[in-house]
Order: C-alpha cells, then structure tokens, then sequence
C-alpha cells in the first residue's frame, strides 16, 4: 500500500503539483506547436513562438466540444482531446527534419524553466474579475449544470466574461490548486518572442544599427508598460485577447502580403479563440475581417482566417441558447448582437473574394471607421453624459496615472496619428483600420455596457486597452520602414517561412 | 511635401521617443509604489487556493469559498466579492463574520451589514443573525463556511468591534 497523498510530506506534495501542472501546460503547448508546424508557415521558429498561445486556443476549442457534447466541462476529456491532437499534427512534423525537433526541443526546454519560475514566486495576481473565472470552472463541471436552475445573473456574468478562460482554468482540478500560474507567463514569453522577430524580420530594409535601435527600443516600449507586464501574471482574458489579436493581424498581414494562406490558418484559430473570452469579441474580430475584406487576400486566407471564428461563434451561442433560451438573461450585445456581427464579417469577408468583390470590400473597409465614429455620435447625442464621463475619467486613467498605464497612451497617443499618415507599406489598412477601429469602439462600449468607464485600475475600458496596445506599436514599427512600396509586402525575401 | 517630411522626422525620432517613453514608464513604476507593487513585488505566500463547496437548501446555488493568493493592492479576496485586507493572510484576526443560515448572501443582497455588540447580533438583508468574531488564520472562516452555511464577513476596521483587536 502507498502512503496518501497527504501523509506525504509538504515538499513531495509540491513537486507532485508543480508536475502536474507542468505536465499540462506542456500538453497544450505541444498540442499549440504541433498545429501551428502542421498548418502553418514552414518556419520552426516560428511554430516555436506561435505554440503556447495557439495551443490554449486549441484546448478552449476541445473544452468547448466537451460542453457542447455532455453538456459540462469536461477538462481531463478535453486535455485528452488536445493531447490527441498534438500527437496527429505533431509526429510527422517531427519526422519532417531534424530541424523541426530542435523547435520543439526548445519549445519545451522553455516551458519547463516558465513553469517552475511562476509556481516558484508565486507570480499570480488575482482581483475579485479572477475568482470569479475560477468560480465558473468549477460551476461548469458540476455534472448538475446547466440543467439546474442557476440564477440568471449567474448567465448573464457568463455570458460576459465567457466561457475560454474557466475552460483553460478547470484543468488545475488536476493539480489539487484551482488556477494554472503558469499559463500567463508562458504565453506573455511567447508574445514577447513573436513581437521581437516580427519586428526584427519586417525592418529588414533598414540599416543593421539602426534597425537594432528600433527594435529594442519597441521591445522596450511595451515592456515597460505597466499594465502588459502586470497582465502577464494576472489571472484574467487579457494577455491571451492581446496575444491573440496581435497573432491575428500579424499573421493576416503575413498571409495577404506574401500570398501565402499557410499564416492565416494559426492566426484564423487564434482570430477565433478571442470569441471565447470577452462579450465584446465579435466587434473586434469584425474589425479584423472588414479591412481583410478589403486587401488583396487570397479566398485560402479568407476562409481561414473566417471559418474558425463562425464555427466556434456558433458553437458557444449555440450551447448558450441551448441552456440558457431566455434572451432577457443574455447582457446586451453579448449573443444576438454577436452573432449578427460576427455573421456579417465572416460573410463579407468570403463574399468580397474577387475582383469585384474586393471592390465592395475596400468600400465596407474604408466606410468601417467612419461608420463607428457616425454611430458614437448618434449615441453621443442621445446621451452626452456618457461619453462625457468616460473621457474625464479616462483622462485622469490614461494621463494622469491612475490606471497605472504610465505614459504608454500618452506616447501612443502622439505616435499613432502620425504613423498612420506617414505610413505607405503593402496593405497597411490590415493594421491601421484595427487600431483605429478598436480606439473609437473603446469609445463606443460605454454606450453598449450602458454606463461609462470608471475610474481605477479595475476598470474594463483600462484594463482592454491592453488588447490593441501590442498591434499599436508594431504598427509604429512598420510605419518607420521606408520605401515600402504597396503590393509588394515588406522584406518579403527574408520574412519567416519563405 | 509635408508627408515626406513628417515621415523622415517620425522616423528619425520614433526610437528615441519610445525609449524616452520607456525610461519614463519605469522611473513613474519604481517612483509610485502603488504602481510598482502589483508588477515586482508579492505580498505574502501563495495560499494555494483552496475551495470549500457547500450545497444550501435547494441545491442549486453554491457556495465557494475561495482562498485565494493576495490580490491587486495587496486584497484578498474570501468568497464571491468579499474582499479583506492583508492582514488576514497573515493570520491576523479581527474579522466581524456573521453566520448565516441557507444560502449565501451576494454582497449587494448583504447591503450595509452593521453587527451591534451588544446583542451578538448582525443585520443582513434584514435579518438579525449571531455572528462571531474571528481571530485566527483563514483556515478558520474556510471552516466556518464548510460547516456552518453561509457567510459575511465584515473588516473589523470598517466595523469596529470592541476587544476584536482589528483596526
């Protein structure tokens, strides 16, 4: 007969937890390597770089099947089915070439030394937002659930904060703890990596000095950002939404401008992963897609960088509408209005392919901020106090320091106005049209929430400008190359994966 | 044209200005505690978040109790939004914690619980309930919560409570 687990000693208990834990976060990350090695660019470096966020985008996709079937959260199901899926895509990437298993190599030697550091100094940080995540992870596996009568309210936060996050959480049941420390910190390395090489790879054409200049300073720009670092460790959606979108846009801009769809498809998982994680998703996956409507994307990457997001859209909605039939228990814009606009991307995304399609999409690109800016000032007349008070309190948030941003807004405040006119690389709506978008919709969500931002680091409108911030600055990056002639994409000879 | 010009002048100084804005994020972070705190520095031991699950009287609403690791600014937060300050963490008591029956009150349910010493009682949503002084490691309230039904607990130092020893 073993002893117990807890007439082990202290010590042993810990090291069996800090195993577990990094025996998942390797399963998800290997799963995310593997995914991105068997449908993304030829490149191991990046399949390295792109594992750790693609991969919890693959497990909030297998959770998701897990509820849709049995109607809970299955995690130990779903870590299965992640594993599966790491072991289809990733074997015969490793067969390919020695190469590719030195990439998954340091993929793991990476996430071991993260993992042991995070649960070593206990890095996590929580506020109230966090235990509420945890205790829907644990809500959701109740094999009672959904069929019990669950409070409305209980939907409605749900349906607001989502169903990505519990799901990647929930796996720490396995672990005796109730959150992953790990996951942030692995992903914030990845983000930092990925950030480094595009910008390191898209400045090409300047002078090697230079160039070293740019980029470290554009690394240390964000990384001096006090609300980014701190999402790192902060058990909420915003460093995966960060992460995600930045791999989103990258990889589009990528896929359009080398004429190769390969980027769009982890960048198309990562698109629709986002829909998992915040009430306010399909607005900013539109503002991704209405511009690729646009752009001179082939139909592959069109329907790669779509597809996922309806599919997954649908899933989620479909399972909430499935429980949950009450639309008065859905917070606004958080399911019909989701799906309405979701719906009308995806659909004008795949629609616009084409000579004359591209001629509709550039039109619906070019109205898309326009249009916002028209329909913030429709609700501004309506209602001025809102938009009003959220500028005041924004001020004193984003300027006077009491969201804890420092000067980081205020930097991008000056820089992005001028990066956006003097900006002329290939299909550079792909990045301007996002951010510009995302800023007159952080505008605009005071208006859809119904009360205006607030004033703290606890406030939603501080705590999402960490969404665009990463986006933000590689536009300023590209922006500061010159001679990038439009059609011809950047540096094309030595981007990754050529 | 202006917009040539406006691009060499942005390009010749987009470095510069970013590290400025760099040195200058990391001399407000080091030079505010307040700001530095969250991102360098952990206010005490990870608690390992334990839950404690109790079922009430129509099965249907849980109630967890979270103990969770210190939280922004040095909170920590018990339960579903009751927040205490660090001293709990550490084990220190001083905690007005009304025992309710049944099922746990959400704290805008709770409204302004103020306990009255005299009788050993507290008003929660318009009940009179017994409640008890903790003085001891969260242990305790995680107890309490197991074992005894649902829970409020109120700062001593908001709600003074004469001999709790909070403040």
């Amino acid at each position: 007969m073993g002893a117990s687990w807890w007439s082990l000693p202290r010590s042993t208990r810990s090291r069996g937890r800090a195993v577990a834990e990094l025996g998942i976060v390797l399963v998800v990350v290997v799963a995310g390597w593997a995914v991105v090695a068997a449908t993304g660019p030829r490149d191991p470096f990046v399949a390295a770089l792109w594992s750790a966020p693609v991969g919890v985008a693959v497990h909030t996709f297998t959770s998701l099947g897990t509820m849709a079937v049995s109607g809970a959260l299955r995690p130990g199901v779903a870590l299965g089915l992640t594993a599966a899926v790491g072991v289809a895509m990733g074997v015969p990437a490793v067969r390919r070439s020695p190469y590719w298993g030195r990439s998954l190599f340091g993929v793991l030697v990476v996430t071991i030394v993260v993992v042991f550091v995070a649960r070593r100094f206990h890095l996590t940080r929580f506020t109230p937002d966090s235990f509420r995540y945890l205790l829907m992870a644990a809500d959701l596996q109740d094999p009672s659930w959904p069929a019990a009568q669950v409070p409305g309210e209980w939907w409605s936060d749900l349906l607001k904060r989502g169903f990505g996050l519990p799901a990647v959480h929930a796996l720490a049941d396995l672990t005796d703890r109730r959150y992953l420390a790990s996951v942030g910190p692995v992903v914030g390395v990845a983000l930092a990596g990925w950030f480094a090489r595009f910008c390191w790879v898209t400045t090409e054409g300047l002078a090697r000095r230079r160039r070293l200049v740019l980029v470290a300073a554009s690394v240390a720009f964000l990384g001096s950002s006090n609300r980014l670092v701190y999402d790192v460790s902060y058990l909420n959606t915003h460093l995966l939404v960060a992460t995600w979108l930045f791999l989103a846009v990258s990889g589009a801009w990528l896929a359009a401008t080398r004429r190769d769809p390969t980027w769009a498809v982890p960048a198309g998982l990562a698109l629709a992963a986002t829909v998992l994680m915040r009430a306010e998703a399909a607005l900013v996956i539109a503002l991704v897609l209405v511009p690729l409507a646009g752009s001179g994307a082939d139909r592959r990457t069109r329907l790669a960088m779509a597809v996922p997001s309806l599919a997954v859209g649908a899933t989620w909605f479909g399972v909430v509408a499935t429980y949950r039939p009450d639309p008065a228990a859905w917070p606004p814009f958080t399911l019909t209005g989701s799906a309405l606009a979701l719906t009308a991307a995806v659909v004008l995304v795949v629609a616009t392919d084409g000579e004359e399609g591209r001629r509709w999409g550039r039109w619906a690109a070019t109205a898309m901020v326009p249009v916002m800016l028209g329909g913030l000032a429709v609700l501004t007349l309506r209602d001025p106090t809102i938009l009003s008070e959220s500028l005041s309190i924004s001020f004193d948030n984003l300027v006077r320091g009491d969201g804890r941003w420092a000067l980081t807004w205020v930097a991008l405040a000056l820089l992005l106005p001028v990066a956006t006119a003097v900006s002329s690389f290939a299909e550079q709506s792909l990045w301007t049209r996002p951010v510009w978008g995302y800023l007159v919709l952080f505008w605009l969500l005071p208006y859809l929430r119904d009360e205006p931002w607030t004033p703290g680091t606890g406030d939603s409108g501080v705590r999402i400008l960490a969404h665009v911030v990463v986006v933000a600055v590689a536009l300023l990056v590209l922006a500061a190359v010159p001679g990038h002639r439009p059609g011809l994409g950047v540096g094309q000879e030595q981007l990754p994966g050529r | 044209m202006w917009r040539d010009r406006l691009g060499v002048a942005y390009r010749a100084a987009l470095p510069g200005v970013l590290v400025a804005a760099a040195v200058a994020n990391l001399l407000l972070t080091v030079g505010v505690p307040s700001i530095a705190q969250p991102i360098w520095s952990h206010p005490g031991p990870s608690l390992e978040a334990a839950t404690q699950t109790q079922r009430t009287n129509d099965h249907r609403f849980r109630f967890h109790l979270l103990v969770g690791d210190i939280v922004d600014g040095g909170t920590l937060v018990v339960g579903d939004d009751v927040a205490l300050d660090q001293r709990v963490a550490r084990g220190i008591g001083g905690y007005t914690v009304a025992v309710v029956p049944g099922p746990l009150l959400l704290p805008d349910e709770v409204g302004a619980a103020v306990p009255d010493p005299a009788t050993g009682t507290i008003e929660v949503a318009g009940a009179l309930v017994d409640y008890r002084v903790v003085d001891g490691p969260l242990s305790d309230l995680a107890w309490l919560a197991t074992h005894d039904g649902g829970l409020v607990v109120v700062p001593a130092s908001v709600h003074p409570v004469p001999g709790a020893g909070g403040g």
